[in-house]
């Protein structure tokens, strides 16, 4: 599920192996992604590539920054991710 | 289109969706009285707190406020105040009454017996049940209908099913002339320069950020060493939450879309213009939900993630999950399940309207679990001990 087409990650909405293609519904469009990493259920997911650094969206607005450079595809946590101060 | 609710007309104008008597202790010492009554007598609610002795400003400042809120609610229509001794009852007794609700009050060292004050307080509660029993619910404007939206066990599921869908509502009742309340404080905390862009005014924007600081500060007199590095939990990080901010943002979901009329301190009566307003209050659902009963809303809506079971005594609480294995686990409790936007793609217009629909059933008498089961519980927060 994404919340807002500005969004670069999505929410699973049920448990997704490595290796699986699973789509997503971006405002109007439809587009698929390979999944690089197992993704627990409610667990976010790379729907684009983010730089270390650079901001996490969801809601359409900052949630935090990337440590380091996220591939599309990959888990999106705590292990990548900090609070964007 | 539903545009009015039937409910009781009370003298101050307010619009009760129930008839409560409500029984209040105003000091711990009283309480197993109370709930003794409110056992005996059928259309009882106890309101029996913890503490209510050797309290000083602003601890005994909220206190009053609160009890007194708690029994001008307009879901009660008649309220028995009982203590140890009249110092303590009168004044309460007093404050509930300025708004014309029909009080009494006991103090026990005027009957010195526990039989006694149990006998007179049933006496009066009857009396107080019978007459009520006799009023007929009449049609009002939804106007006079204020929500309270609440959150409580967070996880990945609120912010993208549940909230959004009580949000959905809370925008339909506004929009109807309704008024939503948000509280928790430290709910909002990481998202707090959102709501602060919907206030109507710079001033109500202050407001709004003044209550982050003041809980920050209070997180760090309490012991947290930052308010903000303990929260998300390791419940709603395993869940999925990662960041404050992302939790945050998911909370203030649930209170709609529409401009911040203003911030109101914890039990402030809420004014009359309808809206969107923010109450300060601590996260704890107990003592959030006691804020917003005594504010004076009618009814809660309660999001949980992974299961709450508690509700306020003078306030029906309809609780809903949007998560798809909590909805299985608390079927009992849940008086709604939302899993559909997540399982089915039920979009939250959809679910909005179902929220939103319960909203009137529950206006206009039907009960919830949380109800018939009476899981009540309230709690006034207490800033700092008794002495």
């Amino acid at each position: 599920m994404v919340m807002h087409q500005n969004d670069n990650v999505g929410v699973c909405l049920r448990e997704v192996k490595a290796g699986e293609t699973i789509s997503f519904q971006q405002a109007d469009s439809q587009s698929q992604i390979k999944v690089e990493d197992p993704i627990p259920l409610g667990h976010k997911v790379a729907l684009y590539d983010i730089q270390s650094d650079k901001p996490v969206i969801k809601y359409d607005e900052i949630i935090g920054k990337a440590t380091k450079r996220i591939d599309k595809g990959r888990h999106v946590h705590t292990h990548n991710v900090t609070d964007f101060k | 289109m539903k545009t009015e609710f039937w409910g009781y007309q009370r003298k101050d104008g307010g619009v009760g969706i129930r008839n409560y008597v409500a029984i209040i202790s105003a000091m711990d010492t009283v309480n197993p009285i109370v709930k003794k009554i409110v056992d005996l007598v059928k259309g009882t609610v106890s309101v029996t707190d913890l503490f209510g002795r050797k309290l000083a400003g602003y601890n005994h400042d909220i206190r009053l406020r609160s009890l007194t809120g708690l029994g001008q609610n307009p879901n009660v229509g008649a309220a028995i105040v009982i203590s140890l001794h009249r110092p303590s009852a009168m004044p309460i007794a007093e404050a509930i009454g300025k708004n014309g609700t029909d009080v009494e009050f006991i103090a026990f060292q005027d009957l010195g017996s526990t039989l006694k004050c149990i006998e007179h307080g049933m006496r009066l509660a009857v009396k107080m049940v019978k007459k009520l029993s006799d009023q007929k619910r009449q049609p009002f404007p939804l106007t006079h209908l204020k929500l309270g939206v609440e959150c409580g066990g967070s996880d990945f599921s609120s912010g993208i099913s549940g909230n959004p869908a009580v949000g959905n509502a809370s925008d339909r009742l506004m929009e109807m002339g309704g008024t939503v309340l948000l509280s928790e404080t430290p709910e909002i905390i990481g998202a707090e320069h959102v709501l602060a862009k919907r206030a109507v005014n710079a001033s109500v924007a202050k407001k709004l950020l003044k209550c982050v600081k003041k809980m920050e500060a209070l997180g760090v007199k309490a012991g947290f060493s930052d308010i903000r590095s303990s929260n998300p939990s390791a419940d709603n990080i395993k869940g999925g939450l990662t960041t404050l901010a992302e939790k945050s943002l998911g909370a203030i979901l649930k209170a709609g879309t529409k401009p911040l009329v203003d911030v109101l301190d914890y039990s402030d009566p809420i004014p009359p213009q309808p809206g969107f307003y923010f109450m300060h209050t601590a996260a704890p659902a107990c003592e959030s939900l006691t804020g917003l009963a005594a504010g004076g809303v009618q009814l809660v809506v309660f999001n949980t993630g992974l299961g709450n079971p508690i509700s306020n005594p003078v306030t029906p609480t309809i609780k809903v999950s949007g998560n798809p294995y909590t909805v299985k686990k608390s079927k009992d409790d849940l008086d709604l399940d939302l899993s559909a936007i997540i399982t089915k793609g039920l979009s939250i217009e959809n679910a909005g309207k179902i929220v939103f629909d319960e909203i009137l059933k529950v206006a206009n008498g039907k009960m919830t679990f949380s109800e018939i089961v009476e899981l009540t519980q309230s709690t006034i927060s207490v800033v700092g001990p008794s002495v």
